[in-house]
């Protein structure tokens, strides 16, 4: 797999960018390649990755992107876990009696930080109950926020005000039904801002300058405690009041996760789409090009030595479920308009490829199970085919390095295609032809030849 | 640190001010060393992160061929881990350095139109939307980030360019000074007992900046500038290992690669950051820098500057910055080449509602709540339009477009 031998085999995408094929997507709308660089990624849902709850995308947007039930540790960030403890207290019906009261408090697996250190009371449910923690200077910057909104909305009712002047000049006839619109969005640009904002706006004064500055704060020649002390990663993670003692630190909601989907940009149409809930690993749309294309693979690749003439093996599978013919085209053919070649620079090598047609069975899931002796196709030329099984087909070629290192070699995957078009009851079958460029890099294989 | 001493968080379950159903625009600060991204209206970025793509920084590229894959990489985790939010559904605040490249600008236009589908995006320089966090229209902005101290004199709404000063000071000089110096005297206390220093015992470990930037955002701090008069010739003593006859600060034990103890030196805490105030060869400094970009300004308008300073950037967060600046200001006052064309007796200073890493930021969800972003924003049209070139926001275009005097 290419897990094990990353970036033997490349295909070419769309985009022109060099990717192994199980990270490419494949649009069935426009039958091209896709890669993760050129397919229009959107979020579709968020979730809580503690407690996995879903969420819909407005409510997310309303909740600022948090779980309101779920705590982040301040010091490492994971994810805080309840703990209960009972303590015993006299009852509120009869003092001399005491009661069990149990209470629950929020600490790290980690490194053992706890709602204690931040001095907030245990809370009586296991869950929840715990207050938000809000921006300490947020009431300033409403004010801030509703003064230049109304500024900025007086500058255009003033400059639209100009602008219709100017374009009506002296008299508005109403022939054309002119006049109307022009009054109505003269009448719009009189809207004034809501009261409550203007009283907010009100309220906002300008900064004070002082002549007084903070000053470094008088232990400073005192021993310090390193671990007293927040890193800048504790500080930054709560960029509202960015503690610099440990005691400062607290605790924030724990950001939420997205599922994201893919979506092709040229046709409009999605690529991959997860399913809803957040525990499920599934897929409602996989459109993997691992699922369509015939896929190449390096199966024995001899010692390379410059200018001598070699025999590399190589493996093709299908992985549709109709046959598909294959054809290998060398690259230099390719029509590209900057000339030929010179579009894949790392091609250093040109192979011998097979001529004619090749032939691969469809997948059968269930020829699995089967007696393994594999028939071979009489279609398919028998100097090249080295082996058959299944939906799988080896192939062998020379090719003559002119430098030991560094061997890649490319060529033009052509294949059938059979694309399914269901037109209310009917279903019908097309074959088209597609090409794509592969690059083979060689050299992985160099010291020892490996079976794929 | 300004506003932390006042900033005391709480948790209530009173009014939410974002709780709106339309879609606010993404602001974005692509910083130098730490990037902040969220959404306008609110109070405070919803992340910051180190402006790094798989411990690449984005802005130092080798070639400007591998700019728009490291962009595209880095906005993708922006916007679908950090924001988690359609890039096609927002228009987009970006607040950005005055002095970045032109071709960064461009590349990122680039990626966020083509790759991205961003319907509209706006540039807002960071000095200027400062001001909005303070509602001001005149001050003198002194920015202190990563790489520079740049300071801008902003006059009625309006850019005094003309002013503008800068200087490659920031946190990166303050690390080299921290790697050199701890690679010398930083003795390491090994597991087996031993104590050696530490460029015998691992002299890479520090081009890790990571441990370096933990060592001075957690033990470093300015000292006051008494202490920095009465310490000349601090550096020959602290490399003869001379005993200056000052109370220094005390040695910290930092934990190093786990099984190891770093002791940094405290002298070495207060040494450091006072790269930013030292007079170069050029006679020069981050003090200076902001009596020059006085100097540079209209007679009238210097003293309003003066009594209006705001100071931005996450190195201003260093203990005692602001206290040695303010010194140091009133100190070169009293030099004979400024006294005789300074007529000012005090400098004032405001303080941001939030942290001054941030400020810019924050001055950017404010222009991103109003109107102005429908009005000036750059569509995708307008760039193709334009052959793929943002106006720069100094050219006729942007003068054009804008609305002076907010």
């Amino acid at each position: 797999m290419e897990i094990f031998f990353p970036k033997v085999v490349n295909y070419v995408c769309t985009c022109g960018a060099r990717k192994p094929l199980d990270v490419l997507f494949y649009c069935k709308h426009c039958f091209k390649l896709r890669c993760g660089e050129c397919v229009s990624h959107e979020v579709d849902t968020h979730y809580c990755p503690n407690c996995l709850e879903f969420m819909t995308s407005p409510e997310a947007r309303v909740k600022k992107n948090v779980c309101t039930t779920c705590f982040e540790c301040p010091c490492c960030g994971i994810a805080l876990y309840s703990r209960g403890t009972s303590k015993q207290v006299p009852s509120e019906k009869d003092p001399s009696n005491m009661v069990v009261n149990k209470a629950y408090y929020l600490m790290c697996n980690s490194c053992k930080w706890s709602t204690h250190d931040q001095s907030l009371e245990d809370q009586p449910t296991q869950s929840g109950g715990w207050p938000r923690l809000e921006a300490p200077n947020q009431d300033r910057v409403h004010q801030l926020c509703e003064y230049y909104r109304i500024v900025a909305h007086q500058e255009k009712v003033e400059k639209d005000k100009k602008r219709i002047t100017q374009k009506c000049g002296y008299y508005i006839s109403d022939k054309y039904g002119v006049a109307s619109v022009a009054a109505k969005k003269y009448m719009s640009l009189q809207v004034t801002p809501r009261k409550e904002s203007q009283k907010v706006a009100a309220e906002c004064f300008a900064s004070k300058a002082s002549e007084v500055v903070d000053d470094l704060p008088s232990d400073f020649l005192e021993e310090l405690n390193i671990d007293e002390v927040t890193n800048i990663r504790m500080r930054l993670s709560n960029p509202d009041i960015q503690p610099e003692k440990m005691s400062m630190l607290k605790m924030r909601n724990l950001k939420l996760l997205t599922k994201k989907s893919q979506r092709c940009k040229e046709c409009g149409h999605s690529l991959r789409k997860s399913e809803y809930n957040p525990g499920s690993v599934k897929f409602k749309i996989q459109l993997s090009a691992y699922y369509h294309i015939p896929y190449v693979r390096v199966k024995q690749v001899p010692n390379l030595i410059a200018g001598r003439e070699v025999t590399i093996e190589l493996t093709l599978t299908n992985p549709t479920s109709h046959e598909v013919a294959v054809e290998l085209l060398p690259m230099e053919e390719a029509n590209t308009p900057s000339g030929s070649g010179l579009l894949f620079p790392e091609v250093t090598c040109s192979p011998q490829l097979p001529k004619g047609t090749l032939y691969l069975p469809a997948k059968d899931d269930t020829a699995e199970y089967d007696d393994p002796a594999d028939k071979m196709d009489d279609r398919n030329d028998k100097s090249v085919v080295t082996f058959k099984r299944l939906n799988k087909l080896g192939i062998k070629m020379q090719i003559t390095p002119k430098q030991a290192e560094n061997v890649a070699i490319g060529l033009r995957l052509k294949h059938t295609y059979t694309n399914l078009i269901i037109q209310g009851d009917k279903r019908e079958y097309e074959v088209l032809s597609l090409i794509h460029p592969v690059l083979l890099n060689l050299s992985h294989f160099a010291k020892n030849s490996i079976s794929a | 640190m300004t506003s932390q001493s006042s900033l005391t968080s709480k948790y209530t379950t009173g009014a939410e001010y974002s709780l709106t159903s339309d879609k606010c625009p993404v602001v974005l600060e692509l910083g130098r060393a730490y990037t902040k991204c969220g959404f306008a209206r609110e109070p405070s970025p919803r992340a910051i992160i180190p402006s790094k793509v798989d411990n690449h920084e984005i802005y130092s590229y080798s070639h400007s061929s591998e700019l728009p894959h490291l962009l595209q990489d880095f906005l993708y985790a922006i916007y679908y881990k950090h924001l988690c939010t359609n890039p096609k559904d927002r228009r987009l605040v970006v607040v950005e350095s005055l002095m970045v490249p032109l071709e960064f600008k461009d590349t990122l236009a680039t990626v966020l139109y083509e790759h991205f589908e961003v319907p509209a995006i706006v540039f807002v320089p960071s000095h200027l939307c400062t001001l909005y966090t303070l509602r001001l229209n005149t001050a003198l902005v002194v920015d202190v980030g990563f790489k520079w101290t740049s300071v801008l004199p902003v006059i009625e709404g309006v850019c005094n360019l003309a002013a503008y000063k800068d200087i490659p000071l920031g946190s990166n000089e303050i690390h080299r000074r921290l790697e050199k110096f701890l690679l010398k005297f930083g003795s390491v206390r090994c597991p087996d007992g031993q104590t050696r220093f530490l460029g015998e015992v691992n002299p890479e470990i520090l081009s890790n900046e990571d441990i370096v930037e933990d060592i001075k955002v957690r033990t470093c701090f300015v000292t006051p500038r008494e202490r920095h008069l009465q310490a000349q010739g601090f550096e020959e003593a602290f490399c003869e290992g001379r005993q200056l006859e000052l109370p220094t600060p005390s040695n910290v034990q930092y934990p190093l690669e786990g099984d190891k103890v770093l002791e940094i030196p405290g002298t070495l805490r207060e040494y450091a950051p006072e790269c930013l105030f030292e007079i170069d060869n050029e006679m020069e400094s981050v003090a200076t820098q902001v009596i020059d970009a006085l100097l540079l300004c209209n007679r009238d308008s210097r003293k309003v500057l003066a009594e209006n300073i705001v100071i931005v950037g996450g190195t201003a967060m260093i203990p005692g910055f602001r206290r040695r600046l303010k010194e140091e200001l009133m100190a070169l006052l009293e030099l004979p080449q400024y006294k005789k064309h300074l007529y000012i007796d005090k400098f004032m200073f405001h303080s941001t509602p939030c942290c001054s890493n941030i400020a810019s930021w924050l001055g950017g969800s404010l222009y991103g709540s109003t109107d102005y972003v429908g009005s000036q924003a750059f569509t995708k049209e307008q760039f193709l339009e334009n052959k793929k070139h943002i106006p720069d926001w100094m050219d006729q275009k942007w003068k054009k477009d804008s609305v002076p005097g907010l």
